[in-house]
């Protein structure tokens, strides 16, 4: 008796976080198809919102400009936080177990701080804003990203594959395109997802560095001066259900290396 | 042209910073040996493997391979390869291109290596698993895989790192047998890493034992065991007494020393120079060699009190008290005489054939059987 009601409890907690983590995601999806301005009281369906914002050049501008950042940022991030993250597994320097553990802190750093810090830099070396600055922005957290996923591969696969390809008559270059890159790629399609998800909605740094160049997150938030448009539920319910998209996408990279290859070795 | 031989090391020592993993090694391996490194954990044979192998390079000393000195020499262009311990089986690539890997390296398409890898498949019994991925294999399956990987190309020699290690009990006595029929059908060079003295002696034709970085000794199984060059030595391989003895005025040909009020003399002393009289020496006999109650003459007779009697299957480990130290003595089971309890007293004997005297200070070399890294 008394441990179905534990159960029943928990169950109930449960849920009422899943509520209070979804409820507004619900909410804003609900109003996207509602004709009606307000809040209140939804009455019927439509897709006008989307076509209004289908219709709004600046904001398809931003759309793009969002997707160009991201794209190029992952890119970058890519070459860099690999390259980083095997200079960090394979050199010896003083200060490596600090770095290491250190390595997140520009994704981890309020973007306020990281916002601040860049616009003071670039305004001290008289660089106007521009795609440019922004990108630097978004590239200052999806490096640290990329690296850090990469660098977690690279602890748990082990030097030995590597030492093993050598052994068997791999120079440096084949060992790293037929051994390690293959070993690794689950995680580099991971780390890009995860990066590229975290730099299509982030703001903060974007702000500081955006001149009249604006990505989707800055423009929208200047929307909202002007009142809560539905437009602006619409264009969430679209974020949302390509953010959902990439996670779910993700989820499928970034498991542990072991499993990754039963779950393909099964489909074989 | 005289044959050269498969691995030479002269003068080899690896050394980080203060870290002296292997020194003063030197070594000429024979084309088709099978040479094994044997020592307790840490001894530095795996360093020794990796510096063969390009994986490591030596602060000093030169490696020659088929004559030519290869220190310089990157691993993938030194025509030896490695069994790893875990074996280092690619986990993306089936079996089938697990082994094709070092011909696909020499530019070999995989239609081309088809019929050499089912070759390699053939020697080691794992034909039918090309499509099956490493995480798909057992233990032993995965062992003979790599094994295959390694020999594919044929290779002037086959460095194996501990490569049974991973394997249970059986299975290491059926891959023993399965690796050493393999070294014989394909000629080539094993370079063989252990710690398991029981698999050196009955695999190798040559093994060398280390210890902290030191070669101890270079021989035949049959060299290693019966005429020990240093006390590690004779206590690392098989079962040994060691006893604080007095070295005494020798009498004729043979050196001779005191235990317990009992003259013992020796066939084989390993002590230089001109030993004074009275300087202690380390008496050491096999414990199986010790005779116990025998009818058959021994050259030293004293009477002991067994202190412990250990079963153990096809023989009984048998402890005495000799004056205060401790004989070991092993019996076996046929043999055996019920008669034979704690507190009474037994004829232990002796044979100067089967003693050797090392010296005093090589004491603290000793590993204790009852405490030998496993
Ligand atoms: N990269 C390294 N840096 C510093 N010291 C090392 C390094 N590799 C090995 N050593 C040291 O060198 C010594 C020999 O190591 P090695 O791995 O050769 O031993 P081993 O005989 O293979 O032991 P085991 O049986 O445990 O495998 C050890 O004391 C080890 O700590
Ligand atoms: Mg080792």
């Amino acid at each position: 008796m008394s441990r179905r009601n534990r159960g029943i409890g928990l169950k109930a907690y449960g849920f009422l976080v899943y509520f209070f983590l979804y409820f507004p995601l619900i909410v804003v999806l609900l109003f996207s198809f509602s004709p009606t301005k307000t809040i209140v009281g939804i009455s019927g369906f439509t897709l006008k919102w989307y076509q209004e914002l289908f219709r709004d050049q600046n904001l398809l501008a931003a759309f793009l400009h969002t997707i160009s950042i991201g794209a190029a940022a992952v890119g970058i991030a890519v070459v860099l936080g690999m390259a980083g993250a095997f200079f960090v597994s394979r050199v010896h320097f003083p200060g490596k177990s600090v770095f290491r553990t250190l390595v997140l802190l520009p994704y981890i750093l309020p973007g306020i701080l990281m916002g601040i810090s860049l616009l003071v830099v670039i305004k001290a070396l008289n660089i106007p804003l521009s795609p440019l600055t922004v990108l630097l922005g978004h590239v200052s957290f999806t490096v640290p990203v990329v690296m850090f996923q990469i660098m977690s591969r690279i602890a748990r696969m082990g030097p030995n594959y590597q030492s093993a390809a050598m052994d068997l008559g791999a120079n440096p270059v084949q060992t790293f395109w037929y051994v390690t890159l293959p070993m690794i790629r689950t995680a580099l399609i991971g780390a890009s997802l995860l990066a590229f998800t975290v730099s299509f909605d982030e703001i903060v740094i974007s702000y500081f560095l955006t001149g009249t160049w604006m990505t989707l997150p800055v423009y929208i938030y200047g929307m909202m001066r002007y009142g809560l448009s539905p437009k602006v539920y619409a264009i969430s319910a679209i974020i949302l259900c390509l953010s959902l998209a990439l996670v779910m996408l993700m989820s499928r990279y970034t498991g542990r290396s072991a499993d990754v290859y039963r779950v393909r070795s099964r489909q074989d | 042209m005289a044959e050269e031989n498969a691995i030479e090391l002269r003068g080899v020592k690896k050394a980080w910073g203060d870290v002296v993993a292997v020194q003063s090694f030197d070594v000429e391996i024979r084309k088709g040996e099978f040479f094994s490194l044997l020592g307790p954990s840490g001894c530095g044979k795996t360093t020794t493997l990796r510096m063969i192998a390009g994986l490591e390079e030596p602060t000093e000393g030169q490696i020659l391979l088929e004559g030519h000195d290869v220190v310089r020499v990157p691993p993938y262009r030194r025509n030896v390869h490695t069994v790893f311990q875990d074996y280092a089986l690619f986990p993306h690539m089936t079996v089938n291109k697990n082994i094709w890997f070092p011909l696909k390296m020499r530019g070999i398409s995989l239609s081309d290596a088809g019929q050499r890898i089912d070759r390699v498949l053939r020697l080691v019994n794992m034909e039918g698993y090309e499509r099956r991925l490493p995480q798909q294999l057992s233990g032993g399956q995965r062992q003979r895989i790599a094994l295959a990987r390694s020999l594919v190309d044929e290779p002037a020699a086959l460095l194996l790192d501990e490569p049974l290690g991973a394997l249970d009990f059986k299975l290491r006595g059926a891959m023993q047998k399965v690796l050493k029929d393999i070294q014989r059908n394909v000629g080539i060079t094993f370079i063989y890493v252990t710690h398991d003295q029981t698999e050196a002696l009955t695999m190798s034709d040559r093994i060398a034992v280390m210890k902290s970085g030191r070669v101890h000794q270079i021989g035949t199984p049959d060299e290693i065991y019966s005429r020990p060059a240093t006390a590690f030595v004779a206590s690392f391989i098989g079962e040994m007494n060691f006893l604080h003895g007095r070295r005494l005025q020798a009498q004729g040909e043979m050196p001779q020393a005191e235990v317990g009020g009992h003259r013992f003399r020796a066939s084989r002393s390993t002590i230089t120079g001109t030993p004074g009289s009275g300087d202690e020496v380390l008496v050491c006999i096999r414990t199986e060699r010790v005779q116990v109650n025998s009818h058959r003459g021994t050259d030293h007779e004293v009477e002991g009190t067994v202190r412990r009697i250990v079963y153990r299957g096809t023989d009984y480990e048998l402890t005495c008290d000799l004056a205060g130290q401790e004989v070991r003595a092993v019996v076996s089971a046929v043999d055996w005489n019920p008669e034979l309890r704690v507190g009474t007293q037994a004829r232990l004997g002796f044979n100067a054939a089967d003693i050797t005297f090392f010296p005093q200070a090589e004491e603290k070399e000793i590993v204790q059987y009852t405490t030998e890294a496993v």
